[in-house]
């Protein structure tokens, strides 16, 4: 049981990676980002968005 | 006094040829350029103002002059377009201040505005339902305490520091008045309403466009002449307002007086003396704010101009209050705007043809109407010597403080002719010795060790105890603790450096290390700011870049973060030495010395090019001001190194961990997908495989050095890993055995070409996850990386070539 847990949760890392990877590219292609450096991406590096 | 030194003392000349302790009276200032004309005005460069020559920089410029009670750096260039009289030594200018009207006066102008007032009435009732959440905008001068007010009203935790340009952007935090919620909006500093800077547009088109409910106007009191200047372009536009006079517990220290009663007075506004680092006052002003927000009326005072320029407001603002109206545009201030010539405000109100004609009409009467020179510096003429009279009215200066400052006494020795540069040297050197040295050395090695010895072998141990796969154990050990564990050994440094970085900051210095390299830089296209981040890229790339945030102007930050990559960073070094040791290991340092050499040498020519071709136009004006010294605050340094670690483990658990794990699939799964712990038959190898012909004329065209160089954009450190697997060579191997281990594939002449390539080419992906950030466009990254990439592969294949020829 404890190895299928593990098992799983580093399917889910690698899911996560692959996805993370992809969708920073997408939103670095899209010009998101926050220049507050808060890095959140709401409000797609035109001023800070307030969050930090 | 003799005719012929009277002569030369009287003559009129431009202040970049006054000598140095001489002082001079401000004849006219800046006819060539608008907007360095505009900025020297607003600085409060204008006709009249006795200007002191403190010093020249070591480098012969920029050049550091006093005035309205404040330093100022600025370049020749600029100063060579102040025409000045000088002045004979020990003669001061005599105040111009206008006198003030007595209470009666007064009266009369209260009373000329009672139809206002009773427009615009509003009963104070503290504890008024609030039908929204009122939002008070933090404004004034650069390095006034904005931020730090902030951060007491909110309780957050933004980034202060001792000099001009800290926040470029707004900020938005929530403060409590009673039960009700306020939002504080901290906005950019600025010298004036004037659109010069990106940062003084943030900030004017917030008060204008965005309708705060109360400006809180924060004044630096020990400066006071020069920040009333914004004071006054805020009271043009007669919204909800307060004045906070912050650093008052300097101003009773130094045993000057002001008279907070008078100064309300004469301004028409409350005025609250309050010291934004201890918090004291900061109660009463928000109580003020929230005043002004609910009685909502501010009326400039009429006597904030002399008479006849008053006359010339009215008439255009007469003109455009209709239209001004219409465009939501505070008409009083539209209408000074106008006379000054503001572009921006002109489009706004879309001014017919007939308008614009009788507005330059009246815009060529004024300027006919004295010999000052032009409208614009009428107009501050005219709020500056109202600004004289305030001042003298409502301070009262300490009598008999003689002796130098502690400013004056440091900044005898930091910008000292001679000692300026080596005290510099000296100053990062330690700063280097503590973050790279021993110290630094020390603490990346013991977390390396924590986690090579410590962790990885407790959870290698664990995971085999729960009978786990070769490749599970593999992601966990090899892939994520190993990927992210040789990015996060370099915390330590990080912290290091932005505490020493942030002392640096608050204290003061960092002005005066722009003011003493501003020189040496501009030969490159850059300012003076620029050195403190291409020094920082020695030891990492990412705070290097970050560092590039001091630059006052988005040309000259972009260039900076361009060139900082080609500095080589602490993390190649152990490319270095292995290549080294195996291939020359009788001219080691030779070698090592010339790798860091062309990498000075390219961002030089780099700089070059790229002002050439790319930053081209008008060198940016440097102008800027040389704060006091101030003792650096515990919590503020203590605040800056916590939101920089935070920031980089957070990078670290995010798109480090990311791209660990994904390099660790790539390496160990082959094209058909099958599991191995073989690299060479890896998806890697097949893609280094690819790329390897790519090399071939860097005379390195082999899988392994490609993907090696792969990598190595994980980490560099990663490139000696890479290669130590892919050779078999364990990392304690000597230089012969690597040599022996590497012959196949490497002549001297290609480990040199390798070396070359490592040295130069794209830095690791954190410090392209932060150029991304601090670039803020893909565009600019991607030529920022293919400008890296390019120079490195043209400098390692020439450096092969030439090489191959020699050998």
């Amino acid at each position: 049981m404890v190895l299928f847990l593990l098992y799983a949760a580093l399917a889910a890392l690698v899911v996560w990676s692959v996805g993370y990877l992809i969708y920073r590219l997408f939103r670095a292609l899209r010009g998101g980002g926050c220049s507050c450096g808060c890095d959140c991406g709401c409000c797609a590096g035109k001023e800070s968005c307030g969050k930090k | 006094m003799n005719e012929t030194t009277r002569n030369s003392v009287q003559k009129i000349d431009t202040l970049d040829r006054l000598p140095v302790g001489r002082s001079c009276e401000i004849l006219s200032a800046g006819n060539q350029s608008g907007a360095v004309k505009r900025r020297l005005v607003d600085m409060g460069l204008t006709p009249g103002t006795q200007v002191d020559l403190v010093k020249i920089a070591p480098f012969g410029d920029p050049m550091e002059v006093a005035l309205r009670g404040y330093r100022l750096s600025l370049r020749k260039d600029d100063a060579a377009q102040i025409t000045v009289r000088l002045l004979r030594p020990g003669e001061t200018l005599r105040c111009r201040a206008r006198t003030l009207p007595d209470r009666v006066r007064r009266e009369e102008m209260r009373q000329a505005h009672n139809h206002e007032r009773t427009a615009h009435f509003r009963k104070y009732d503290p504890n008024a339902h609030d039908s929204h959440v009122w939002r008070i905008a933090l404004t004034g001068n650069p390095n006034c305490g904005k931020t730090t007010l902030f951060n007491a009203l909110t309780g957050s935790n933004q980034s202060v520091g001792n000099w001009p340009g800290v926040t470029v952007e707004k900020k938005e935090g929530a403060a409590t008045f009673g039960k009700q919620e306020l939002t504080v909006v901290d906005l950019p500093g600025i010298y004036s309403l004037s659109p010069y800077s990106m940062e003084e547009i943030v900030a004017r088109n917030f008060i204008i466009g965005a309708h705060p409910d109360a400006i809180v106007n924060i004044v630096d009191a020990t400066n006071l002449e020069r920040n009333l200047y914004l004071t006054m372009q805020l009271l043009e536009l007669e919204r909800p307002m307060v004045v906070a006079l912050n650093f008052m517990d300097e101003v009773e220290k130094s045993g000057d007086r002001i008279d907070v009663e008078r100064l309300s007075r004469h301004l028409g506004v409350p005025v609250i003396p309050i010291s934004a680092r201890s918090g004291k006052g900061v109660d009463a002003l928000l109580e003020a704010a929230h005043r002004a927000m609910h009685t909502g009326l501010t009326v400039e005072p009429d006597d904030l101009y002399d008479d006849y320029t008053h006359e010339i407001h009215h008439r255009v603002g007469a003109l455009i209050h209709d239209k001004a109206y219409a465009a939501d545009i505070p008409a009083h201030w539209a209408a000074i705007k106008l006379i000054e010539g503001d572009e921006l405000v002109a489009q706004a109100l879309a001014l017919s043809g007939l308008e614009q004609t009788k507005l330059d009409q009246i815009a060529e009467e004024y300027e006919a109407s004295s010999p000052l020179g032009d409208r614009e510096t009428l107009i501050a003429d005219s709020r500056y010597s109202f600004i004289e009279s305030v001042v003298q009215n409502s301070v009262q200066k300490a009598a008999g403080r003689g002796g130098r400052s502690w400013t004056s006494r440091i900044d005898a020795v930091v910008t000292h002719k001679y000692l300026a540069f080596p005290v510099f040297v000296a100053m990062l050197a330690v700063v280097f010795w503590f973050t790279f040295g021993p110290v630094g050395s020390a603490l990346s090695d013991l977390l390396a060790a924590g986690i090579e010895n410590g962790l990885t072998p407790v959870v290698r141990q664990g995971l085999a105890a729960l009978g786990a796969a070769d490749w599970a154990v593999s992601l966990v050990c090899g892939g994520v603790i190993s990927g992210v564990g040789s990015v996060l050994t370099f915390l330590p440094m990080i912290a290091i450096l932005f505490f020493f970085l942030s002392i640096l900051e608050d204290s003061g210095y960092m002005s005066r290390a722009a003011f003493v390299m501003d020189r040496t830089l501009r030969r490159f296209g850059l300012s003076g700011k620029a050195f403190i981040p291409l020094l920082m890229g020695f030891g990492c790339t990412v705070p290097a870049v970050m560092g590039a945030r001091t630059m006052e102007n988005e040309k000259d930050r972009r260039m900076t973060i361009m060139l900082v990559p080609f500095m080589s960073c602490s993390a190649r070094l152990p490319v270095y030495g292995l290549l080294v040791s195996a291939f020359f290991p009788t001219h080691r340092a030779l070698i090592v010395l010339s790798l860091y050499l062309l990498g000075v040498v390219l961002a030089i020519l780099s700089g070059l090019v790229l002002k050439r071709f790319v930053f081209q136009g008008e060198a940016a004006p440097f102008l800027l001001e040389l704060p006091p010294y101030r003792m650096p605050s515990v919590r503020n340094v203590a605040t800056q190194v916590w939101e920089k670690i935070k920031d980089f483990l957070s990078r670290a658990a995010t798109l480090i961990l990311a791209m660990s794990v994904v390099l660790w699939l790539l390496q160990s799964f082959t094209p058909q997908g099958q599991y191995t712990q073989d690299v060479s038959t890896s998806l890697l190898a097949v893609l280094g495989g690819l790329l390897a012909p790519l090399f071939l004329p860097c005379g390195f065209g082999v899988w392994q050095a490609a993907v090696a160089l792969l990598t190595g954009l994980i980490a560099k450190e990663a490139v000696v890993s890479s290669m130590s697997l892919f050779y078999g060579f364990s990392m304690t191997a000597d230089g012969a055995a690597v040599a022996l281990a590497l012959g196949g594939t490497f002549t001297p002449a290609a480990a040199y070409a390798f070396l070359v390539f490592c040295a130069l080419y794209t830095p690791c992906v954190a410090s392209i996850a932060t150029i991304r950030r601090e670039m803020d466009s893909l565009k600019w990254t991607l030529a920022c990386l293919g400008w890296q990439l390019g120079v490195a592969y043209a400098a390692s294949v020439l450096t092969y070539q030439i090489g191959a020829l020699l050998m």
